[in-house]
């Protein structure tokens, strides 16, 4: 019965969860420009994640040991140094869409700019973080999270060719703008494929003391959890394919598409596209904001755990609370939020293969997995997808920077 | 180091193939403007139908004007394409921009037979150009 509730909370959380500005920004621009045709890029990057979430709950029910301390106890602080450091880059890059997308939100709902937002919604997060457990922030915010069901029945109201959303599940190049399209296809991967929810998972199962009884819980939450989750993604593309695409609106910027549920749910339809970028930006980024401090925290072998106070141990709240007024810079800059988000989803793929390839060694090593190293299917589909992801990112990257 | 060196070359090989032809990337700032003007007339059908709030109108109209103007200037810029069409197209850009300032000033849409008009005109410049570029290079 504990098992079950365990698993139910885990996948309504995976779901509630899984909408944040990058799955967002990238999943409307998708639809918007190219309709059903990069609906498998969600597909493919679900499958990565849900190996990587799984084996890094795996990690830490057997070992006793988060992703980011086993790395320092089997490859020592230089090796480890290059690719957390390139984590640290990455969720601090994330971290600020997230913060510039929830304030973005509610200049949307106001009308007030969103540099006057910035501040108190980094507050928020803040509060949250200083004052909350990791059971109130990992569940408490990706159950307000369920909003963005609102996407799968918008779509479903849409009514679209199920013929072309089960042809867009197969990969296809389109006769034209093929740069752009793979450019998006990285940002989707990107925006799934987050490494903060490698380092954040195992850091929260630390946390709540999984054990191997734990094992299975663990698979069906991060099997069956993500894949409804991105079953959410997959609705925004659709959304954003039926009501932006006809229209020729390309999804540049968050004001073009908010708009995208006022067909499906009338006046309701703006107000929820507002509380869903909303809930999902602070609820992402305060994982992100404890995900850096984890690093650090992990790294340099400090007192840590979001359960404990603050005083107990002030220099893991210092470094989120850091790290948050960091993140506050690009929007107070007056930098767009989308547009920082896809740069962000692309940085996320090129840092991908220095974040996963450790895991991968640690995740096939008898001394911490005993008899629960990664099978045969686990550590292909994952270093495969990595490999792929990162070239492609490798070609579309700089050749979109250039053309822009 | 010879083989980074070697990485080093193929990726700056593999980029430059990749690089995007300029009459594309040129006619992507038509399509993004009319892209911008066909957003506000959505916008205006959905506020003539009470669906979304007054506030995001001129949000969406203070947004579409200063992009419209950051488009305007990368369009009379773009040194690939032909003076005659960069005239042309930011002249446009320009008087999309005057008539989203004007909307916002008064606080409604602006005349949607306008915006339409130059959505139309951006969108078929656009059109053009794409079609003007050999199959391969379209990509």
């Amino acid at each position: 019965m504990k098992n079950l509730l365990k698993v139910g909370l885990g996948i309504l959380t995976s779901i509630g969860g899984f909408l944040e500005v990058g799955s967002l920004g990238t999943a409307l621009q998708a639809g918007a420009s190219f309709r059903y045709s990069l609906l498998w890029s969600v597909v493919v990057g679900t499958i990565c994640i849900a190996f990587l979430v799984e084996m890094t709950g795996r990690l830490a029910a057997v070992s006793h040991h988060t992703v980011v301390d086993a790395m320092r106890k089997r490859f020592g602080f230089p090796m480890q140094a290059w690719p957390l450091g390139a984590q640290i880059v990455v969720d601090l890059l994330v971290l600020a869409s997230e913060v510039g997308g929830a304030s973005l939100a509610l200049e949307l709902a106001t009308g007030i700019s969103i540099r006057v937002w910035v501040v108190p919604v980094t507050l928020f997060i803040w509060a949250l973080l200083w004052f909350g457990t990791f059971g109130t922030i990992e569940n408490g915010v990706a159950v307000l999270g369920l909003v963005t069901l609102c996407f799968v029945l918008g779509a479903i109201w849409l009514h679209p060719d199920w013929h072309a959303v089960r042809a867009g599940l197969l990969p296809q190049l389109p006769a034209a703008d093929r740069g752009e399209y793979v450019y998006l296809a990285v940002g989707i991967l990107g925006a799934s494929i987050s490494p903060y929810l490698v380092t954040f998972y195992s850091s929260g199962a630390i946390e709540e003391e999984w054990k191997t009884s734990d094992l299975m819980p663990n698979r069906i939450v991060a099997g069956i959890g993500m894949s409804f989750g991105s079953v959410v993604a997959m609705a925004v593309v659709v959304v954003a394919a039926l009501v932006l695409a006809p229209r020729g609106i390309r999804a540049d910027s968050y004001q073009q598409a908010a708009t995208a549920l006022s067909l499906p749910f009338g006046h309701w339809g703006f107000r929820l596209f507002c509380v869903s970028l909303g809930i999902g930006c602070v609820g992402a980024a305060l994982e992100l904001a404890l995900d850096v401090s984890y690093i650090i925290a992990q790294t340099l072998g400090w007192e840590w755990g979001e359960n404990k106070r603050p005083a107990e141990e002030a220099r893991f709240a210092i470094v989120y609370t850091g790290a948050l007024l960091l993140a506050t810079l690009p929007s107070l800059a007056g930098i767009d939020p989308l547009k920082l988000t896809m740069f962000s989803m692309a940085v996320t793929v090129l840092a991908l293969p220095f974040v996963v390839g450790p895991l991968i060694v640690l995740m096939n090593d008898k001394q911490y997995l005993k008899n629960h190293t990664n099978g045969v299917i686990g550590n292909v589909a994952v270093v495969t997808i990595v490999v792929v992801a990162f070239a492609l990112a490798a070609l579309a990257v700089p050749a979109q920077l250039m053309g822009s | 180091m010879r083989a980074w060196a070697a990485c080093a070359i193929a990726l700056a090989v593999l980029t430059a193939g990749c690089r995007r032809e300029p009459t594309l990337t040129y006619a992507h700032l038509l399509e993004r403007a009319a892209s911008w003007s066909a957003s506000v007339q959505f916008a205006g059908e959905l506020a003539d139908r009470g669906l979304v709030p007054r506030t995001y109108i001129h949000d969406v109209l203070a947004t579409a004007s200063e992009e419209m103007d950051s488009l305007r200037n990368q369009i009379a810029e773009f040194d690939a394409a032909p003076p005659s069409a960069r005239s042309k197209d930011a002249e446009m850009c320009a008087r999309l921009a005057a008539l989203l300032r004007a909307g916002e000033t008064t606080g409604s849409i602006p005349d949607r037979i306008h915006l339409r008009d130059l959505e139309q005109q951006l969108r078929g410049d656009a059109e053009r150009l794409r079609g003007s570029l050999p199959q391969e290079t379209r990509r």
